[in-house]
């Protein structure tokens, strides 16, 4: 993590929730580093023979990023959601750079191995689920956070329902509907 | 849309999907009460619905990371023969690893052969590290042993990064293996030759970390060269002491690209726990290659990553205890002339050297540095 610890990134999302705008320029290379870390296994997995259990990989990748665990429990919520934050914005801005106007970033399965590139008409990317949930926010504020805390945060919905102060059933119904609804958003490609 | 619309549409969906789909139909006619948007609203995310499983399930650092994987793949480097960079004319490719793209070329200024390395872009714009990884080169560039292939340079031409090394011919001691083991006196050259670099450089505090048979060039001349002394940790940040709370389970070692097999045989079971690397971790790399150039089989095996280093894990059983080396074939005879270097190692790690000869220093060197983790190698 570029040297940092977690207890420093912690600390720099902390700073970051309170205001302090050049944390987020300090969290950007610590993001990029876990993620280009995570790509490097996703290539080594390419190759034939190679199988890593990418759900393990991406929240060890996640724990990294956002340990709550020396957080006082009053805190945890908030660090939550600042956490789930920064990282939505990193990594859309990511996207943003990289895509340069491109679709950037499928969101949802991808096979890896089977060796063929999928269609930017397949996927939905990160840059357009970002505007949609923008969209989304508009008229539903808890079920967008919903989507922030478990998309870009990767938490659990037990640590969603923690952070939104509602049950977990709630948590997951608004999950569902969010999902078919931002689908649609996405590829209807119109805005409502 | 509105709030109003949109509350009543979510309501309805989730009743809707709570219903067997054959009474959906009737449900929405009775809801919607003849309201066409509202009923749009809710059958439209509707038909979605068996599409969305798969959406949004992994989270979003997991589809960029895919994205930039994608990327990266589809975007080989270009090939750089025939270049000029800077007073390096590039000549042609012979080798790609996890680490960059190695050619051979001449150096114009100081007329003479060199290899040279492309470092691929890993760093994406982290200054930070670019200057961590300069740091390091520049250390690595102070080695200078007969038995490590030399770091000449950190070069940069325009947007392209490289090292300049030393060029060494010939093949790899994984290229001889895969023809089965080597003569005994033929092991115990190359060998203590390895010994003789490893020792040189860690006299310095240099590790090598990435100590393989791969990483071992074999010249027409008889000389043995270790490549890419330090270079794994140049490139990948140090893994964080281990976290009781939260043991890593791949380390960078594992996870950059072409880390394959040939790498997981040959780790320490600290870099195998995540744990940084130290002089240990060297040593036990040499004495599996040892092991393998006597024996011709690997001392760790596994079908897989993980069951390599699972095998690697289990504990005392593995066959590079002092029990194991004396399984050997009666080959103590040879071994007791030509161990000096490895005997100077031995010495220096604090174990006696007596008529054994070097293999089962090491198998013991090995053996006690895992059992009593507390002593100290420095």
């Amino acid at each position: 993590m570029t040297g940092r610890s977690a207890h420093e990134v912690t600390r720099l999302l902390q700073d970051w929730g309170r205001g302090d705008q050049a944390a987020l320029d300090k969290l950007i290379p610590v993001v990029y580093d876990e993620l280009h870390r995570l790509a490097h296994i996703y290539m080594v997995r390419e190759r034939p023979g190679h199988t890593l259990q990418s759900s393990a990989l991406v929240n060890e990748a996640y724990l990294r990023l956002v340990d709550a665990r020396n957080i006082e429990w009053q805190d945890r919520a908030h660090f939550f959601a600042i956490s789930a934050n920064v990282m939505r914005r990193i990594l859309v801005e990511f996207g943003r750079a990289r895509g340069a106007g491109k679709r950037w970033g499928k969101v949802g399965k991808v096979e890896f191995d089977e060796g063929r590139v999928p269609s930017p008409e397949q996927g939905a990317d990160l840059i357009a689920l970002d505007d949609a949930l923008n969209a989304l926010a508009a008229v539903d504020p808890r079920e967008a956070k919903v989507v922030e805390l478990r998309f870009f945060g990767g938490l659990s919905a037990e640590e969603t329902a923690e952070v939104l102060k509602v049950s977990s059933k709630t948590v997951l119904r608004d999950w569902e509907h969010a999902k078919v609804w931002l689908l649609r958003e996405l590829r209807h490609g119109e805005p409502q | 849309m509105n709030q109003e619309l949109w509350h009543k549409a979510k309501q309805i969906y989730q009743s809707a999907i709570a219903l067997d789909p054959p009474q959906r139909e009737a449900f929405l006619i009775k809801a919607c009460a003849g309201d066409d948007l509202l009923r749009r609203e809710v059958e439209s995310p509707l038909s979605h619905r068996p599409e969305a499983e798969n959406f949004m399930e992994s989270p979003a650092l997991d589809a960029a990371a895919r994205a930039l994987a994608q990327e990266q793949s589809r975007e080989p480097d270009p090939d750089l023969s025939g270049r000029s960079l800077l007073q390096y004319r590039v000549e042609e490719k012979i080798g790609a690893g996890g680490m960059g793209v190695v050619y051979r070329a001449r150096d114009t200024k100081l007329d003479r052969q060199v290899a040279i390395k492309v470092l691929p872009d890993i760093f994406g714009g982290d200054l930070e590290r670019l200057a961590r990884f300069d740091r390091e080169a520049r250390l690595l560039a102070s080695l200078n042993h007969a038995n490590i292939a030399a770091i000449h340079d950190l070069e940069e031409c325009g947007r392209t990064r490289f090292l300049v090394l030393e060029l060494v011919e010939g093949h790899t001691l994984a290229e001889r293996l895969h023809k089965g083991s080597l003569p005994v006196e033929e092991a115990l050259r190359v060998c203590c030759q390895i010994a003789e670099g490893l020792e040189s450089a860690h006299e310095k505090d240099i590790i090598h970390r990435d100590l393989k048979p791969a990483n071992i060039k074999l010249t027409p001349d008889g000389k043995v060269k270790v490549l890419d002394f330090g270079l794994a940790k140049a490139f990948h940040r140090e893994v964080a002491a281990a976290d009781a709370n939260h043991p890593p389970i791949l380390t960078d070692q594992m996870t950059r690209p072409g880390v394959i097999l040939g790498t997981a045989a040959y780790m320490s079971p600290e870099q195998a726990k995540g744990v940084a690397a130290d002089k240990r971790s060297d040593i036990w790399s040499f004495g599996c290659i040892l092991y393998e150039c006597l024996t011709g089989k690997r001392a760790f095996e596994g079908e897989t990553v993980p069951e390599t280093l699972a095998a690697i894990l289990k504990g005392p059983n593995y066959p590079l205890t002092a029990a194991g080396w004396r399984m050997l074939p009666t080959k103590a005879a040879p071994l007791r002339s030509t161990s000096g270097p490895c005997r100077a190692k031995a010495e220096i790690k604090g174990f006696p050297m007596d008529a054994a000869g070097a293999p089962a220093h090491y198998g013991g060197v090995m053996a006690e540095s895992y059992t009593t983790p507390a002593r100290t190698t420095k």
